[in-house]
């Protein structure tokens, strides 16, 4: 039997975790899996940050964490996981038209004298080289 | 961590290039009739120069593109959409096509908040007349490169929209 010491029993944040024993490898690393996992959480909510919008699909997500390689399944249908996906993805794709008139910094009238009227000619400006 | 400053302060008298801040730039809207004494509507905009800086060096152009800019708090003021996280979040990630995001100023002297550069107010100004306003205005803040090519790109892609008169409707 070997004791376990995790996250929540640590309360400094820079303390290692150690294993006093030697447990089996397949153990080790469920233990670092839960760990990590912890830590991740721990930190999120210590920290205040909101859930980015596509977190929440994790939600429809089953997750097998007992290997080093975590399984993830479609908890329901993949239509509407999909459907759900492809909603999410498309919010950060969409173009806004919106039109905002700003009155200008300063507006203000002059009596102007024309001095002449004329139809204006082409500006040419030749290519280098040509 | 190498730096990639947004701005830096040029003198006056320097030549004219994409991206120059020019303060307090008038324009002038004429009447629908010209006749030999007019009254003519002159409008201020602090202005950002939208022309390609080669051509402005190379004395292409007689007429310099202006997009007036403007505090985002401004927008915020005029506008719920902006005013929204959502608003604001899709015009930094270049999602409201007729307008651009630009960085704070944070040069000593020369603070500005977030920038908000208008693509729908293109104004042209004669380059002679811009080039003596710059002299007159003094130092100006400057977009530095790559956020200045940015900005030209966004107006490019502003600019260059195609809206259908028959769209293909959506998949469903």
């Amino acid at each position: 039997m070997y004791q376990l010491i995790t996250i929540q029993e640590v309360t400094d944040q820079d303390y290692p975790i150690q294993y006093l024993s030697s447990p089996s490898t397949s153990i080790i690393e469920e233990m670092d899996i839960r760990d990590f996992l912890i830590n991740i959480l721990s930190n999120l909510i210590r920290q205040n940050i909101k859930r980015p919008s596509y977190l929440s699909l994790i939600s429809m997500l089953e997750a097998d964490l007992s290997s080093i390689w975590p399984r993830f399944e479609v908890k329901s249908e993949t239509a509407l996981f999909e459907e759900t996906l492809v909603e999410k993805f498309m919010e950060n794709m969409l173009e806004f038209d919106i039109v905002v008139r700003m009155p200008p910094l300063r507006e203000w009238s002059a009596r102007v004298k024309v001095k002449s009227v004329e139809k204006a000619k082409p500006h040419i400006v030749e290519p280098e080289g040509f | 961590m190498k730096e990639y400053p947004w701005y830096e302060i040029v003198e006056g008298d320097e030549a004219l290039m994409q991206g120059d801040f020019i303060k307090d730039c008038p324009v002038v809207i004429p009447p629908s009739e010209i006749s030999d004494n007019i009254d003519v509507k002159i409008i201020n905009y602090d202005v950002v120069i939208m022309s390609q800086s080669c051509d402005l060096v190379q004395g292409k152009l007689d007429l310099v593109l202006v997009c007036p800019i403007w505090p985002l708090s401004e927008f915020e003021k005029r506008s719920d959409f902006f005013k929204s996280k959502k608003g604001k979040e899709a015009l930094r990630r270049g999602n409201v096509p007729g307008y651009h995001l630009l960085n704070k100023c944070e040069i000593k002297g020369f603070e500005t908040e977030y920038l908000v550069v208008d693509f729908r107010s293109v104004y042209s100004v004669p380059f002679d007349f811009l080039l003596e306003l710059a002299q007159k205005r003094g130092r100006r803040i400057r977009l530095l490169p790559p956020y200045r090519e940015h900005l030209s790109q966004a107006f490019a892609r502003f600019f260059m929209r195609v809206g259908l008169p028959v769209d293909i409707p959506p998949f469903k």
